[in-house]
């Protein structure tokens, strides 16, 4: 018996590293909306919260984790699933977007519909497409848990399972990603001798005369709405920003996305519709629709740009890939579940 | 044609709504606890007109519907209480959120620290204000375990009722209000300030409760008069909250002082 308590139990002790965390504003980039105010990093929060990210104790079955649709390969994005499958294999009609410098996101989902990084997990465990767990529910789980006890004890003191440290933990895991090691930054920065290709330094060119007014740098989108002139899937008719203002004016517009990690984490667009960043290009060459609320800035054409200019901006555009970040042991599986 | 219709309409609820409007108190406003206050004890009492509300009963609506309730719950938040002086002290963090649940008793909320005086008016938000919508999680009765929280439009839902009514035009023939919204047209949150006919006095040595009686049937009655054949079901923000929310805003009065 007493042999047996002694045992170190390997679920609480985390073998990756959890080292180095603190917050991070890379030199010229804007000031951060999520400053974990109320929130101090501590590493015992962070683990807390990448176990709670990775763990299945989530989903209704037990089956499902924040983890299983954002996957840190694909820079948390959902490899090459267009719709999301959640419990009971369920399809969600949107694309799960990557996961990375989410503190300066003014609102998440592709709609903005919430306004704050810690109550985002809240959606992804009620929705009946993905984990369908009411947040009740979800809680008491974790309360039954020895694990979660003594996790919590770690992270707070004392074994007492709150909503607001369990969202508070998994927003501090979150708004620790940072992606800002591409080799686009170390050009950028002038560090170990990087430099562009002739074919990305083109491509870099183009995509400022054409791309950068939405998908703005350093982060790469500007956190607008936008129309960039999709045809509307008449199955799902997902009206976006204006599901939640519901504004006529925001109709069928989503959040301009990241382009941080894209040739990471195929499928693109809200639907994921598109499954090369080829397609992509030849989007807004060939196929933008004018339609209600098409940004300005594609009339009347779209964006005219010749086959070799498209795959300068490709080539570029790869440029913006973190394998530091993907790699990072400190954002992985802890694999203890 | 359909526009004009509707905006006839919109013109006619908006003259309808006009009731007395009521804002926030003003500064110079105390927020500070006097180490030597007394305390004060608010009771809501939920009622049907003259009747207590007990959850499952059936009721009549001002249309003639009938219906039952077996849910009631909205945030009561940012309370002022107003001297005979004109003063105001404004309790700190008070963020309430009244459901009597299945349980008969009225539902209290427990005020200390307030400083000495005489008093003759409340004044309180019916909903959550906008700043806590937007700051992340929050702990007590704000916590989205109390289930008045919308993940997929986030932010709170400042009143929910619902209930069963066999004229409903859902397959279930439920009832189902839920209001929302704290920004610009869609904002819900309405301010309620109710006036005491005898004063009410605060003191380290006394234990006062004010009684305020809510009347779930000024919820469907004034001004617009609710027909549960067709307005059944509101659970998003917008205009049909709006408009719930400008019956709602005097659904509370005062009752008796108990000093
Ligand atoms: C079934 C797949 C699935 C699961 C499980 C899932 N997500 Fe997602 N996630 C999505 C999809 C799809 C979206 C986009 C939804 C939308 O825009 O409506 C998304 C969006 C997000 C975003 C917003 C990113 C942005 O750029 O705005 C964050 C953050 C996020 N999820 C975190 C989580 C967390 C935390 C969990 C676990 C509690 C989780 N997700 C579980 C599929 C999933
Ligand atoms: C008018 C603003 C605007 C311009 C200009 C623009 N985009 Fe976009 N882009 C968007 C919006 C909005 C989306 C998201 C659409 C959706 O999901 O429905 C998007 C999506 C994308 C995606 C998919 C991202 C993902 O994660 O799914 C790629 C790739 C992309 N754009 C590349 C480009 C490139 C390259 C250019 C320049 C040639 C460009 N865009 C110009 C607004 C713009």
């Amino acid at each position: 018996m007493v042999f047996f308590s002694c045992k170190v139990d390997p679920k609480i002790n985390p073998i990756l590293p959890s080292d180095d965390l603190k917050e991070i504003i890379p030199p010229g980039w804007p000031e951060p909306v999520y400053r974990f105010n109320n929130n101090p990093i501590k590493e015992q929060v962070f683990v807390l919260g990448r176990a709670l990210f990775y763990d299945p104790i989530l989903s209704k079955d037990n089956t499902v984790s924040c983890g299983s649709c954002h996957q840190q390969f694909a820079a948390f994005a959902h490899a090459d699933h267009g719709f999301s499958h959640g419990v009971d294999d369920k399809l969600g009609t949107r694309n799960a977007p990557g996961m990375f410098n989410l503190n300066w996101h003014p609102a998440f989902m592709h709609d903005g519909g919430v306004n704050h990084i810690e109550v985002m997990p809240v959606a992804p465990i009620q929705n009946p497409v993905e984990m369908d767990l009411a947040f009740n529910d979800a809680l008491e789980k974790l309360k039954n848990s020895n694990r979660y006890k003594k996790l919590f004890a770690a992270a707070y003191g004392d074994e007492n399972v709150t909503s607001s440290r369990m969202l508070k933990a998994m927003a501090q895991f979150m708004g620790l990603m940072y992606s800002y090691n591409s080799r686009y930054d170390m050009f950028k920065r002038g560090e170990n001798g990087v430099t562009f290709t002739e074919q990305e330094q083109r491509g870099y060119q183009l995509f400022l005369a054409n791309c950068n007014s939405c998908h703005k740098e350093p982060l790469f989108t500007d956190f607008s709405y936008r129309n960039n002139g999709l045809t509307v899937n008449a199955l799902i008719n997902d009206s976006g920003r204006a599901h939640i203002t519901q504004l006529p004016e925001d109709k069928f517009k989503f959040k301009v996305p990241s382009l941080r990690n894209i040739a990471l984490s195929a499928p693109y667009m809200h639907d994921g519709r598109y499954a090369t960043l080829q397609q992509c290009l030849d989007h807004y060459t060939n196929n933008v629709v004018n339609m209600v609320n098409l940004d300005p800035l594609l009339l009347p054409n779209g964006i005219p740009m010749n086959a070799q200019q498209k795959s300068d901006i490709i080539e570029f555009l790869k440029t913006l890939n973190d394998y530091k970040f993907i790699g990072d042991k400190r954002f992985a599986d802890p694999g203890i579940n | 044609m359909k526009n004009i219709v509707f905006i006839i309409v919109s013109m006619l609820i908006f003259v309808a709504c006009k009731k007395d409007t009521v804002t926030e108190p003003t500064p110079p406003v105390n927020n500070t606890p006097a180490a030597t206050g007394g305390t004060l004890k608010i009771s809501f009492a939920n009622m049907v007109d003259s009747l207590p509300l007990v959850y499952g009963t059936f009721y009549k609506n001002a249309n003639g519907d009938t219906f039952n309730v077996n849910k009631f719950m909205y945030y009561v938040s940012n309370i002022t209480l107003t001297k005979t002086d004109e003063s105001v002290y404004k309790v700190p963090n008070s963020y309430h959120l009244i459901n009597r649940g299945n349980d008969l008793a009225n539902h209290i909320v427990n005020l200390s620290g307030i400083p000495e005086g005489t008093y003759k008016k409340i004044t309180y938000l019916i909903g959550v204000d906008s700043a806590r919508n937007v700051s992340g999680v929050q702990d007590g009765d704000l916590a989205p375990e109390k289930n008045m929280f919308w993940d997929w439009n986030t932010g709170y839902i400042m009143l929910k009722l619902e209930g069963y009514s066999p004229v409903s035009g859902t397959v279930d023939k439920s009832i189902q209000f839920h209001t929302g919204g704290f920004k610009g047209a869609n904002n819900v949150l309405r301010w309620v300030s109710i006036n005491f006919p005898t004063n009410l006095t605060i003191s380290a040595t006394k234990n006062p409760e004010l009684k305020l009686s809510t009347n779930v049937n000024e919820l469907f009655k004034n001004p617009n008069v609710y027909d549960f054949t067709q307005d059944y079901f509101i659970m998003s923000e917008g205009l049909r909250a709006n408009t719930f929310a400008n019956n709602y805003q005097d659904m509370t009065s005062f009752k008796e002082i108990v000093q």
